[in-house]
């Protein structure tokens, strides 16, 4: 792993190397070439995962003004950007609805509901999951589900690698929390930084409802189309879940009555969520989601300590140099230069192609690296692209960040995944198979409901 | 008396591989040692992609981690018993050790302990791109085992 690593950061830093001290091409300028150069090695980190995420970021925000490419005030000045508060105090938020309790009483309440039937219990793990990344982040989700789903494994005595079931529950966490994830804003990490690009390129914005709206309906038709998938799959080699069904009343004993906190906590995230929808184009996402965080704190719902221990601080960082990447690439021109040469080969495509292409290679590229990765690195070349072909910017945000979110086969796509692959239930051949049928239906779901239903909305046209 | 190390792992189960190993106990006429480690490294990258991609924070990783180390514990425990009971059948003197620790680490620390004379192994399954960029465990087991290292492929072929 550590020779991938290093092979890595070389491969990085020769492309680094060489796009940098190549003669410009007609049509860019040095400055240009520069941003593109970061933007090749900030791709090859991202891919391999050769450094975390937030240290590449933390790395472009140093080479952009060494390079020449924007100021250093500029450069710096992103982490200041309000997407980055937004996600803080969503994160912030998702700590408290973890810390209290509250997400695993729901997820508790929400199985049992459902669970009556082999099936139905993968329905209700679906639907639990997804529900609950509709207002916390899907790896917080999947990790908060992992010990119920585990517990009912055991409770059910499904053998590891063995048991369809017991391969079915775990992808139905990892796929539940994936579908579910792309609901909202807070589901994952992906939408917000595609509407800081959007906004730092155009000075436009996507309304919290706005994308519920489009993007909602989409999630739930998954989840169906996730419970089919897995149902039909894999084969249901238990009869009888009785003893889970134990295990999740037993669950439920043991998390006592509702307590205060989560009936405070339960109370501003309900607020804040209504605040977000009906007062969020007037007072910006962020000073909401920073106004909940600081109740959090006034009604003594959280602890300075819990927050640090919950949240990880290296999301501000990613998120600025991501930004910082698209500003410095949009700013230059080297954007739109990698945009003419794509679009000299893609002329005349029929707009609804560009924006299956757009799709298709966020859905594919997630896969293999992080979702947030494929938004910073995809969204910039094809906001250059769309200008060309007449498609507008806001179309671009839905084509990219919402297939980005879509990753299902691998372990390495996304956390849910690696979670549920951990638990030892299937074999890396079984989610990559049952991945990939999944991926090409939800695939065909989206570019129908982008022709459609997004069309209808007026997103797509 | 010959003694035959069988390695296992959470993402090295292989049923062929375990009958390879008892089959060769029974030829030999040996004792079997059927080592479960419970591969800090798995963790060790589940907590990676966690913090680093997902941004998880360090108590919920903490949490999920600790599940994850029992659960392994509880599917290495099921699958010695196993063998155990498998080797009886074949009258088969085995042993069984779970210990949890780095996967090469830990081989080559119970194989000079136990002074094997065989290990037998099964690969991680992955690509073979992957197995080039990111290096082999197996290959590096086999430089430095103080005996000889029978690899099972789950693909098929054993060498």
């Amino acid at each position: 792993m550590r020779r991938a690593k290093i092979l890595s950061i070389v491969i990085a830093l020769v492309l680094l190397g060489a796009i940098a001290f190549a003669p410009s091409p007609a049509g860019l300028s040095r400055a240009g070439q520069n941003a593109i150069a970061i933007f090749v090695l900030c791709f090859v980190l991202w891919v391999s995962n050769a450094l975390p995420l937030a240290v590449t970021s933390l790395l472009a925000i140093v080479l952009l003004p060494m390079l020449g490419v924007v100021p250093l005030t500029r450069s710096f000045a992103l982490f200041g950007s309000p997407v980055v508060f937004f996600i803080l105090g969503a994160f912030m938020l998702a700590a408290a609805l973890m810390r209290s309790g509250l997400s695993t009483r729901l997820a508790v309440a929400f199985i049992r509901r459902f669970g009556k039937t082999p099936k139905s219990l993968i329905a209700g793990i679906i639907l639990s999951g997804g529900f609950l990344a509709f207002w916390m982040p899907e790896h917080a989700v999947a990790a908060m589900l992992f010990p119920i789903v585990l517990e009912i494994a055991r409770a059910l005595d499904l053998q590891p690698r063995k048991s369809g079931y017991g391969a079915a529950l775990f992808l139905a966490l990892a796929w539940g929390a994936v579908v579910g994830g792309i609901a909202t804003f807070l589901g994952g990490a992906r939408a917000p930084l595609a509407l800081g690009i959007l906004s730092e390129h155009y000075d436009l914005t996507i309304g919290f409802l706005d994308w519920m709206v489009a993007v909602a309906p989409l999630s739930i038709i998954l989840m169906f189309a996730a419970y089919f998938v897995l149902t039909k799959f894999f084969p249901m080699d238990v009869q009888d879940i009785a003893r889970a069904k134990d295990a999740l009343d037993a669950k439920a004993r043991e998390l006592g009555p509702v307590s205060a906190r989560e009936k405070g906590v339960s109370a501003i995230t309900a607020l804040t969520i209504a605040a977000w929808i009906f007062a969020g184009r007037d007072f910006g996402l962020a000073p909401i989601a920073l106004l909940a965080s600081v109740a959090l704190f006034v009604f003594g719902l959280i602890e300075w300590k819990s927050v640090e221990e919950y949240v990880n601080w290296g999301v501000i960082l990613m998120y600025g140099g991501a930004l910082a990447i698209a500003a410095a690439l949009h700013e230059t021109g080297g954007a739109k230069w990698i945009a003419d040469v794509v679009m000299a080969r893609a002329a005349g495509l029929p707009s609804m192609w560009v924006v299956a292409t757009f799709a298709l290679l966020a859905a594919f590229l997630t896969e293999a690296i992080s979702n947030v990765a494929a938004v910073a690195l995809l969204l910039p070349i094809c906001f250059g692209v769309a200008e060309g072909a007449g498609i507008g910017p806001i179309t671009v945000v839905y084509a990219v960040a919402v297939p980005a979110g879509l990753a299902f086969a691998l372990p390495m796509g996304t956390p849910p995944n690696a979670i549920a692959f951990s638990a030892g239930y299937f074999r890396l051949k079984d989610s990559v198979a049952a991945g990939a049928i999944l991926k090409l239906v939800a695939l065909v779901i989206l570019l129908v409901v982008a022709k459609f239903y997004w069309a209808f909305l007026g997103i797509t046209g | 008396m010959k003694r035959i190390l069988l390695l296992l792992s959470p993402s090295r189960v292989s049923s062929k591989c375990v009958e390879a190993a008892i089959g060769a106990a029974v030829k030999e006429n040996g004792e079997l040692v059927a080592l479960y480690i419970v591969d800090t490294s798995l963790s060790d990258d589940v907590r990676e992609r966690l913090q680093d991609l997902g941004f998880l924070g360090e108590r919920p990783s903490d949490q999920l981690l600790e599940e994850m180390r029992r659960e392994q514990e509880r599917q290495g425990k099921g699958e010695l018993a196993r063998i155990r009971e498998l080797a009886g059948r074949r009258g088969v003197d085995c042993r069984t050790n779970l210990v949890e620790g780095e996967f090469l680490e830990s081989s080559l620390e119970v194989a000079r302990k136990e002074s094997a004379d065989a290990i037998f192994v099964t690969r991680r399954e992955r690509s073979a791109i992957s197995r080039l960029v990111a290096g082999s465990v197996v290959a590096s087991l086999r430089n430095a085992a103080p005996c000889r290292v029978l690899v099972h492929d789950p693909r098929g072929s054993e060498g």
